[in-house]
């Protein structure tokens, strides 16, 4: 195609596809050049899971295009379009690494893992199998992360099975755990659809999950009065659709939410029918209170009361309430790590769960309290998949014992086999590698040594003497693969074949696009090497991942998660299930506890919906009190400081960073001002100031904008090269140990 | 070496004529359709590959009535 050709071409099919996305058929697509082809995937990055199509030619991934038959109609934001820059960028990793002397030399996987396996045996026969431990990633595959916890678990026995989800999911688990009884939202994204009001909480939409704000403002613009409220201490992009945009002293939401909760039953929005038939009410851990108990709890947070505690306003307090309570009208609401990554946490869900209880706006298309995801198999992989410390696959724990025995039966290991004691979340397992008490770990498609918070403490335990550190990654340098002692070089995406399950329950089949880049291998056979080295060959015999994925069903079948159904041809031919799926004759399910919908609520059963999950049928009001974050501003430490995303880069930005046109936004982190702190500074933007907390400090340029909270710094969690997780808190939720990344105190100071 | 790329633009509600207006004038956009309301069509041609994010996230912070900007092609020439 000559290049006059080629950009007619190109101008041809830009057009087409936008015009198609606008709904016009006028202009069909052209047919695609000779020798492409293209395969079904599923986008890379967060957790919405957008359906698209790897284009391939010539061995080489060339172009993705949007799946117009999934829930994404076929939109993907920019960064899902610009894949295929990741697959060949400079700092791909093709052969194994060892590390000798002062640096890595290039070696033979031979070579590689006979290092890694004896150095693994070396440390369970010397002192434990409790001595090694897993970090895993809500980004690989479920059958890879089911691999790892079933070789570490049922092969070395040891529970220190941990992953990255712990430090952005774990206290929506909570939430959900403790007041449902089961673990995963309950409604789907066709709920936006349906929604009147829509509660954005601690959620950044726009730039986390910019598919899903796209549906949102949809829903506003063709709904019937449609409200937005938006509760975020910075006025983000989200806020442009928000009717009520509420902005707060961070860390003071949950006396919002209790005051919310106030003002539905001060005006009489509570659904007593509901309330009376499918709550409960507790305080603690233990469901022991009454409806009158949590009258009395409310009492003192009125909405004036909780204004001043949070800065809020409190007639905006009460608007938003009684937008969410009107009767008649549907309900949603959704967050993310604005909630989760405290330490309250729990708590802070707990709150938003209550909000839909009192109201009985739960269960029906457009009410639901619904949990966005930030990466793209945290819920399919690693909470479905049971591979937390305290987890086992589908719903299960290590603390039951008829759990236990269900996973041993299942993985065909004697009584017993499963230790009782749950093994070490991630912040714990790092504090246990600076101890010298965890000998050997290995850690798989995830960078902590940038990610985690108080990163340099946890920096100085990846490189303590005596412990010896194995990363599977597709690229490198990255901050955790320059501390390593082996570097193996992981497939990546489209050069292997797997599941995602993303934040609607719907699991869809990546399928191979292409060969893995020189010597890199998919981590599922990584790890089989591993447990044939290690003697757990027979614990890991599958000869692909689809004989793993029959494994899975076969571990699903009977719980609340069972997806029996679900099987490899369905996948390959479907557009993402969402589970339930108990037999090959069901087609998925959108709503969870509801009848007609879910397949384990009996046809039968009294009402239209069904808690299941707990012992009573019920679902748990608990009575959470206001706390303050760990750590608040004094005198010494006067700026609150937070941090999150933009919408140009993902994480730790190891493959956005890879791709030219996001190197040219928001590459590096700066530290977002307001006007009133930068003149109080003596900065303006494009000064460096530099950010210390009682942790570690680094440096950054300023930006003043006019969408800071006053007294509230923000810098965006990309950049490897000025890493805000030197000065965020590593305290956690104590039911969640979820970190507090979201709040702490800082100084900050021209540099 | 340039990049191509389509993109659907979502703005407020009504403000799609006025945001047309406004981009008219753009270099390197050429609208190719329009709602009427609150979505545009356009072809968005970039000299050297590396500048469709710049003056995407420009025309984001400058222009309060465009909410989103998303991609529906990207290609190189």
């Amino acid at each position: 195609m000559s290049s006059m050709n080629r950009r007619e071409f190109l101008k041809t099919t830009a057009a087409a596809s936008a015009l198609i996305a606008l709904g016009s058929r006028a202009q069909a697509a052209p047919a695609d050049p000779p020798g492409l082809f293209w395969t079904k995937s599923v986008c890379r990055y967060c957790g919405t899971g957008c359906g698209l199509y790897v284009g391939v030619k010539d061995g080489r991934v060339v172009s993705v295009k949007g799946d117009t038959d999934n829930h994404n109609a076929g939109f993907l934001c920019l960064k899902g379009f610009l894949l295929p820059q990741i697959m060949r960028a400079p700092d791909r990793l093709g052969h194994p690494l060892v590390r000798k002397g002062g640096g890595f030399v290039q070696t033979s996987w031979e070579e590689a893992m006979a290092l890694v396996a004896a150095r693994f045996r070396t440390a369970i026969d010397r002192y434990g199998p409790d001595a090694v431990g897993f970090y895993g990633s809500g980004q690989g595959l479920t059958e890879e992360t089911y691999a790892a916890n079933k070789l570490f678990k049922a092969g070395i026995r040891t529970n220190n099975v941990d992953g990255n989800p712990r430090l952005c999911m774990a206290s929506a688990v909570g939430g959900y755990v403790s007041t449902y009884g089961k673990d995963e939202p309950m409604g789907c994204y066709e709920d936006i659809d349906h929604a009147d009001v829509i509660l954005l909480i601690g959620s950044n939409t726009s730039e986390a999950h910019p598919i899903l704000f796209r549906r949102i403002v949809k829903r506003k613009q063709t709904g019937k009065d449609v409200k937005v409220v938006v509760l975020d201490p910075r006025r983000t992009p989200t806020s442009r659709v928000a009717d009520l945009h509420i902005s707060f002293t961070p860390g003071t939401d949950l006396a919002i939410l209790n005051a919310m909760a106030n003002v539905l039953f001060a005006e009489g929005f509570v659904d007593e029918a509901f309330v009376a038939k499918h709550v409960a009410f507790g305080e603690g851990a233990d469901v022991n209170k009454t409806l009158a108990d949590y009258r009395a709890f409310l009492a003192e947070y009125t909405p004036a009361k909780a204004a001043a505690v949070s800065g809020a306003r409190a007639e905006d307090i009460v608007t938003a309430a009684r937008w969410f309570g009107e009767k008649g009208r549907t309900a949603m609401s959704m967050w993310t790590m604005g909630l989760n990554q405290r330490t309250k946490g729990v708590w802070a869900n707990n709150l938003v769960h209550n909000l839909h209880l009192v109201t009985g706006k739960i269960g029906k298309p457009g009410s639901t309290p619904f949990s966005l995801t930030g990466q793209p198999n945290a819920c399919g992989g690693v909470r479905d998949g049971g591979a937390l410390s305290h987890t086992l696959p589908y719903g299960r724990v290590v603390a039951n014992e008829k759990h236990r025995a269900e996973m041993e039966k299942l993985w065909n290991v004697p009584a017993g086999t499963i230790a009782p004691k749950p093994g070490l979340a991630t912040i714990d397992m790092f504090r246990a590698l600076e101890e010298g008490k965890l000998k050997a770990l290995w850690i798989m498609c995830t960078n902590p040594a940038q990610s985690l918070p108080n990163a340099d403490r946890y920096r100085r335990a990846l490189r303590r003497e005596g412990a010896f550190v194995v990363v599977t990654e597709a690229f490198h340098p990255t901050r955790t693969s320059e501390l390593a002692d082996v570097v193996l070089p992981a497939a990546l995406w489209a050069e292997k074949e797997g599941v995602y399950g993303c934040g609607e329950r719907r699991y869809q089949l990546l399928e191979k696009s292409i060969a893995p880049l020189a010597e890199a291998r998919p981590d599922l056979e990584i790890l089989c090497d591993l447990a044939k080295r290690l003697g757990h060959g027979a614990l890991l015999p599958w000869r692909s991942p689809a004989e793993v994925w029959d494994e899975l069903r076969a571990a699903s079948r009977g719980t609340a998660y069972d997806f029996d159904g679900m099987t490899r041809e369905r996948l390959r031919q479907s557009h993402g299930m969402l589970w339930p799926v108990p037999a090959e004759g069901h087609a998925g399910t959108k709503r969870r506890y509801v009848k007609g919908d879910d397949p384990l609520v009996p046809a039968d059963s009294a009402d239209r919906i069904l808690f299941y999950g707990r012992p009573d049928r019920k679902a748990v009001v608990w009575l959470r009190p206001q706390k303050a974050p760990e750590e608040v501003v004094d005198a010494e430490y006067p700026f609150w400081f937070t941090t999150g995303r933009v919408i140009e880069h993902w994480h730790t930005g190891t493959m956005t960073r890879n791709c030219k046109e996001l190197r040219q936004a928001n590459y590096e982190s700066l530290a977002e001002l307001h006007q009133d702190d930068a003149i109080a500074l003596g900065v303006q933007s494009g000064d460096a100031v530099r950010i210390t907390s009682r942790r570690g400090s680094e440096v950054f340029k300023v930006r003043v904008v006019d969408t800071a909270r006053k007294g509230v710094v923000f810098v965006h969690m990309h950049d490897p090269n000025h890493m805000c997780n030197r000065i965020t808190i590593d305290a956690v939720d104590p039911a969640s140990r979820q970190p507090e990344f979201k709040i702490c105190a800082v100084k900050v100071g021209k540099a | 070496m340039s990049t191509v790329a389509g993109v659907l633009i979502q703005t407020t509600p009504g403000a799609g004529p006025r945001v047309a207006a406004r981009l008219a004038a753009e270099p390197g956009l050429t609208l190719a359709g329009g709602d009427g309301d609150s979505r545009l069509a356009a072809v968005w041609e970039a000299r050297d590959g590396a500048t469709l994010e710049v003056l995407a996230e420009r025309l984001l912070a400058a222009d309060a009535e465009i909410l989103g900007i998303f991609p529906t092609f990207v290609g190189d020439d």
